[in-house]
């Protein structure tokens, strides 16, 4: 098991309870979709497994987290970043002052030497044939699906096992989401590197996954294969915006019988 | 915040009161009657400390109104005091106009001094309107070196009459005391009075997001000229003020140094409260005290320290104070004033 | 004419010594989005250094100046992480006043260490002067200035095409990004401090070679802001730039306008320019612009 965690419990700021006790694994090479409302915890949940809970304040105050079956939730981020784990912070994260190519060098830090580094640059300028004409370009002015492809191009320098991807399709153009999500399935079949995404376009995000859980107030409320939780009722009701027809939501249907969430507790 | 059990309000005039209870009445009135009686309480020199705190509370007080209600980082509040108490000074001196007349434009110099300030907040934000004001600061010092003699007297200042009405002069520490004291008075229930007003509330809001702030209707641009013309009307009386204590203007009183005192005041009070100002000041000008009193007996001890020690101690004193708060308790005294409070309303429960 | 050219030329010259002292601030600046407000102080410690290991150790030149520059790197690091690395994630306004703060203690630990007297700063660099046709230069100020120019080719390039200078300029831009990169924050902010700590002493040798100093040569900490406003306080091959511009425009204020004043206006006529930079254009010539998205 690459990733695994173990009843985590994650407070902030010693007073705030986040996690209540996840639950979650992740093997080599398979895709897991972490879904969720906002504020059910799921950034917190991948910072507390990359390490930077600590600028936030944040620590893991039960549980365990093991990657690469060595414990590793009181790990710096450098270091886990030297044994293949990379985050991919929500939000676009780019250095804006410095230019694609730049920002593609500061991800490769953890490499050997500049042979290497070179030799990872134009790799990754095999998967994002955008990125090359663009090297020069201040990232600051890139448009965000370049933006995304940037950063993720960045983790992909430091040679990962597992890539934890925040809310990748936040913001950007369906078209581009989908782009996004086939690179996804590319690096995981041609590379062999897991991923763990973070998701609040469910639909997306089960298309490509192996498994995946949902998240609510803390805890995983459910578990199951990608085929899974597409077929399960709640899912589409609660996240995909299907009513009981297995339509679209008619507003006609809201003040009659409503599914309430079992899972509530 | 909470209140002590079986607290409540009726009326909406009860609910915005400052004192609510029977208890803080006591405790106000408490120091009520200490501040008036100080001269007789048989401390010879507390009149003079006490003096000298509340014409830097003005100032103090004034900055705060600026920095921590308003949010504009002022390091020149030393300078605007220094318009104040030149304009005073001038006017006292070669005009010969009342101390009615003077303090009030003294002020009112000192704010259109600071509005201009205010003006350049319009392009520049943040640190770098902190550092505008430092250059007004050595700008200041150089402007009242070089003006002509006979307005400001350049190197060799200013030199007062006390402050009189008729025959009635204030020339002794006692009488000097209660004008300040008085004043002192005043424009703290004005400070408090505008933080609970519109104007207050504005200031908060361009404080903690400029951009949202504008977008529900505050004019920015007004509010933050407004929050300089104010706080350097404080300081600009806290310098009249002083001219009449000293009795003599000269530009170095108002240095670089100076400014930097006061911010380190509201560090150590907590921005963004009137109390954190008074409780800043108090704090800081008795360790000042303290320093001076002890300062010489440590040196007799320990000639290799040199003489300039009092003033090298102070030095570190005030340099480590702003570290060690700003590291440790950011929000400053009084935030951890109200958690021990807190704390003690709410026991035996942790939050 | 000879005179007003000898105070351009002065001018130029003593801008680029303000530059490497704004170089100070902008790498530090560059690599830990902190402004340093004592770094004049650092100076002004460095050159105490030199002089207590010149004078009262009586320490040969090429021993005295590697090690008051070690000793001012090593302060530069004490002071990061004992005061500084406490307040990551912390917003500006505390990093401001806690580099007040640390001015004024440094201040008053340097006069508690080595009291107010004029103290003689020895002579590192050669005392005689240059004399190109009628007009004399300082020539500690023209090595000074080569000097500054080297160090500025070689710190821009440094922070533009290596991987470490990469890593801080990271830093600089995302402290989270940078943590999440496997970059480590703390060393490189450790570095910068170093490197900071590394060219104020340089200045301060070449500001006092050959003359009396007090605690209160640290004013040139202040005169050196607007040469790192008006570069732009991310831009270490501006900072020249800007150094020249300043120097030359004090000089030519001297020139003119200390009849009418009576002096004094060089000291002045630094914040007077500064004043107008922020007005026109905060930041700078060559700094980050704030690219905004909204």
């Amino acid at each position: 098991m690459l990733l695994e965690l173990t009843n985590v419990e994650v407070v902030y700021s010693d007073v705030i309870l986040v996690l209540k006790g996840v639950n979650l694994s992740v093997d080599a090479g398979q895709i897991v979709a972490l879904l969720g409302a906002n504020g059910a915890g799921k950034t917190t949940t991948l910072k507390a497994i990359s390490g930077l809970l600590r600028s936030e304040d944040g620590k893991v105050t039960g549980g365990g987290i093991q990657f690469q079956g060595v414990p590793s939730h009181l790990e710096e981020p450098q270091i886990l970043v030297r044994r293949g784990l990379v985050q991919v912070v929500e939000g676009r994260r780019i250095l804006p002052h410095m230019t694609v190519e730049q920002n593609l060098l500061v991800g490769g830090k953890v490499l050997g030497g500049r042979a290497e580094r070179q030799q990872m640059l134009q790799k990754v300028y095999g998967y994002f044939p955008k990125l090359v004409n663009l090297r020069t370009r201040v990232s600051g002015y890139l448009s965000g699906g370049e933006q995304q492809m940037l950063v993720i191009g960045r983790a992909l320098m430091a040679k990962p096992r597992l890539i934890l991807l925040d809310e990748p399709s936040l913001g950007l153009a369906p078209m581009i989401v989908t782009e996004i999500f086939e690179l996804v399935e590319r690096l995981r079949q041609q590379e062999g590197i897991a991923f763990l995404v973070v998701e609040q376009n469910a639909n997306v995000a089960l298309a490509v996954a192996d498994h995946g859980y949902v998240m609510e107030n803390g805890r995983i409320v459910l578990y199951g294969t990608g085929p899974e939780l597409r077929e399960n009722e709640d899912i589409k009701e609660f996240y995909l915006g299907m009513s009981l027809s297995g339509h679209g939501k008619s507003f006609k249907d809201v003040k009659h019988y409503k599914r309430r969430k079992r899972w509530l507790g | 915040m909470t209140l002590p059990g079986g607290v409540h309000a009726e009326t909406y005039q009860q609910d915005r009161a400052l004192i609510r209870t029977p208890w803080q009445w006591l405790w106000f009135g408490g120091l009520l009657a200490v501040l008036l009686l100080l001269p007789f309480l048989g401390v010879s020199s507390a009149v003079g400390i006490a003096t000298v705190i509340g014409i830097t509370l003005i100032a103090v007080m004034g900055l705060q109104l600026t920095s921590g209600c308003a949010g504009q980082i002022n390091m020149g509040q030393s300078a605007f005091m220094g318009v104040g108490a030149y304009a005073a000074g001038a006017l006292a001196a070669k005009l010969h106009w009342s101390f009615l007349l003077t303090i009030p434009i003294a002020g009112l110099s000192a704010a259109v001094f600071g509005a201009v300030f205010g003006l350049a907040a319009l392009r520049i934000k943040g640190f770098y309107l902190a550092l505008t004001t430092i250059a007004a600061q050595f700008i200041f010092t150089f402007a009242m070196l070089k003006l002509p003699k006979a307005w400001f007297g350049q190197s060799e200042g200013l030199r007062l009459d006390p402050a009189a009405m008729g025959s009635f002069a204030f020339d002794t520490d006692n009488r000097i005391y209660y004008l300040v004291l008085a004043i002192v008075a005043l424009m703290t229930y004005g400070a408090w009075g505008l933080m609970r007003s519109r104007t207050g509330r504005a200031f908060i809001a361009v404080r903690d997001n400029e951009n949202a702030a504008e977008v529900i209707g505050v004019n920015v641009f007004y509010y933050k000229t407004l929050a300089f013309f104010i706080g350097a009307f404080y300081a600009g009386i806290a310098g009249a003020l002083w001219a009449y204590y000293v009795r003599y203007v000269q530009a170095d009183q108002f240095t670089l140094w100076l400014s930097v005192w006061y911010v380190g005041m509201l560090i150590v009070g907590g921005m963004g409260s009137i109390l954190g100002a008074i409780v800043g000041t108090v704090v800081i000008r008795l360790m000042q005290e303290v320093i001076t009193v002890v300062g010489p007996m440590v040196a007799d001890v320990l000639p290799a320290l040199g003489g300039q020690f009092v003033f090298a101690a102070m030095n570190m004193l005030l340099g480590g104070l702003i570290i060690v708060f700003v590291i440790f308790e950011p929000r400053g005294l009084v935030h951890r004033w109200n958690i021990v409070k807190e704390s003690y309303r709410i026991w035996p429960f942790p939050h | 004419m000879a005179s007003l050219l000898s105070y351009v030329i002065n001018g130029a010259l003593t801008g680029l010594l303000y530059a490497l002292i704004a170089m100070s601030f902008v790498v530090i600046y560059r690599s830990a989005r902190v402004f340093n407000f004592a770094q004049g102080e650092i100076v002004v410690v460095g050159a105490f250094l030199v002089w207590t290991f010149m004078s009262a150790f009586d320490l040969p030149v090429w021993v005295s100046v590697p090690l008051a520059l070690l000793a001012s790197m090593l302060l530069g690091v004490l002071i990061e992480r004992v005061i500084l690395r406490p307040l990551v994630g912390q917003e500006l306004f505390a990093f401001v006043m806690v580099t007040i703060g640390l001015l004024i203690f440094i201040r008053g630990v340097v006069l508690v260490a080595w009291g107010p007297e004029v103290r003689f700063f020895p002579a590192v660099l050669p005392m005689a002067a240059i004399k190109v046709g009628d007009l004399v230069f300082d020539r500690a100020l023209v090595l000074g200035g080569a000097l500054t120019l080297v160090v500025a080719a070689a710190t821009s390039w440094f922070f533009n095409h290596t991987q470490l200078g990469l890593e801080m300029t990271a830093v600089a831009e995302d402290h989270q990004t940078a943590l999440s990169l496997g970059i480590s924050v703390k060393r490189s902010i450790a570095v910068a401090w170093g490197i900071s700590g590394l060219l104020s002493t340089l200045a301060a040798i070449i500001f006092l070679n050959g003359k009396g100093m007090t605690f209160l040569a640290s004013d040139i900490g202040f005169a050196a802001l607007p040469v790192a406003l008006l570069a732009g306080l991310e831009s270490i091959g501006g900072v020249v730039l800007g150094g020249l511009i300043v120097g030359i425009a004090v000089g030519l204020a001297a020139y003119f306008l200390d009849p009418i004043f009576q002096g004094g206006v060089a000291a002045v006529f630094p914040f007077v320019i500064m004043v107008i930079i922020l007005l026109i254009r905060p930041t700078g010539l060559f700094g980050w612009k704030t690219i905004e998205r909204i």
